[in-house]
């Protein structure tokens, strides 16, 4: 059985989820890549669009719901790498 | 006093080592403080707090050695009557800048035993007599936790910056028994100084290493 994932690496997979298909990516498929439960993807993606990091959109010709990746989001992605090295150095 | 130790062609340099001390404490105060803007987890922020207060302590001992080494704080001297108030200072920020590292970096989550742990450390150094001694013994007991802690975490993710932690803080741990020393060996208190020192630089490498492993990746 894997480690309980901890709370930088669930916000770093949705967002890496979200950018892998080119700024935009549908709920349900959200749901599936960030393997978590409909409840927590939907608090986590409210928590992230209240950050800046996610925004909603809607797809013009199907009127899906999509959600999209902010530049916020981005500069998270380039220093989660850094944060995330420093973090397991102190064992957290 | 109970500032100025050691033999007194180190003085200056004591001082100067402590500026060090400031600059790296500061930037792992950062990087824990950034951490805890991405994340928003109250252990980050905590974890800034405490190299923040380390950063204090510093900036307090460098000031007053240095006042006191260049003998331009006749006034102070007179106000304060000794610089022992300055080296209480720098334990008071130091006890509870380690104590609030021991509690974050040990997952203590009970409020009375965080309450305990804190309480112990003020009284077991600043609120008594002979406080030099009794710092330096209460400062290598929590290192030494500390150190073996970072270990563990060592042997757990066998990676080269967590032995650079466990090696930092193994160092720091082992410089309080030669500070303890120098109630003997005027000596002991450079071997000391030097070792704390290392410590801190071995620290100051793995923060390098962490900075350019994010400038990398930025690059790639």
């Amino acid at each position: 059985m894997g480690e309980r994932r901890e709370r930088l690496d669930i916000i770093k997979d949705i967002l890496e989820a979200i950018r892998d298909k080119g700024g935009n990516i549908k709920p349900t498929h959200l749901l599936y890549k960030s393997n978590l439960s409909h409840d927590s993807m939907k608090k986590y993606v409210s928590e992230l669009m209240e950050k800046e990091m996610v925004l909603e959109n809607e797809d013009m010709k199907t009127k899906e719901k999509k959600y999209g990746i902010t530049d916020k989001g981005l500069k998270f992605l380039s220093d989660y790498k850094q944060i995330k090295e420093f973090t397991d150095s102190f064992g957290f | 006093m109970v500032l100025l130790n050691g033999p007194y062609w180190f003085m200056s340099l004591d001082s100067l080592f402590n500026l060090v001390y400031v600059l790296i404490t500061l930037l792992i105060g950062g990087l824990s403080y950034k951490a805890y803007k991405l994340t928003e987890e109250r252990r980050y922020k905590y974890f800034a707090v405490a190299f923040g207060l380390m950063s204090i302590a510093f900036f307090v001992y460098f000031a007053a050695t240095v006042l006191l080494t260049t003998h331009k704080i006749a006034l102070a001297l007179e106000l304060l009557s000794g610089f022992d108030y300055a080296f209480l200072i720098y334990v008071l920020f130091t006890m509870m800048a380690y104590a609030l590292l021991f509690i974050t970096t040990l997952k203590i989550e009970e409020p009375k035993i965080r309450t305990l742990i804190l309480t112990l450390m003020f009284t077991l150094t600043v609120v008594s007599y002979q406080y030099y001694l009794k710092f330096h013994i209460a400062l290598f007991a929590v290192l030494f936790l500390l150190a073996y802690n970072f270990y563990e975490n060592y042997l757990e993710k066998k990676s080269f910056n967590s032995k650079l932690v466990f090696v930092s803080f193994f160092l720091l741990a082992c410089a309080q028994l030669f500070y303890l020393g120098e109630i003997y060996y005027e000596l002991s208190y450079v071997v000391a100084v030097v070792m704390q020192l290392v410590g801190f630089l071995v620290l100051f490498y793995m923060l390098l290493r962490v900075l350019n492993h994010g400038r990398e990746k930025r690059k790639a």
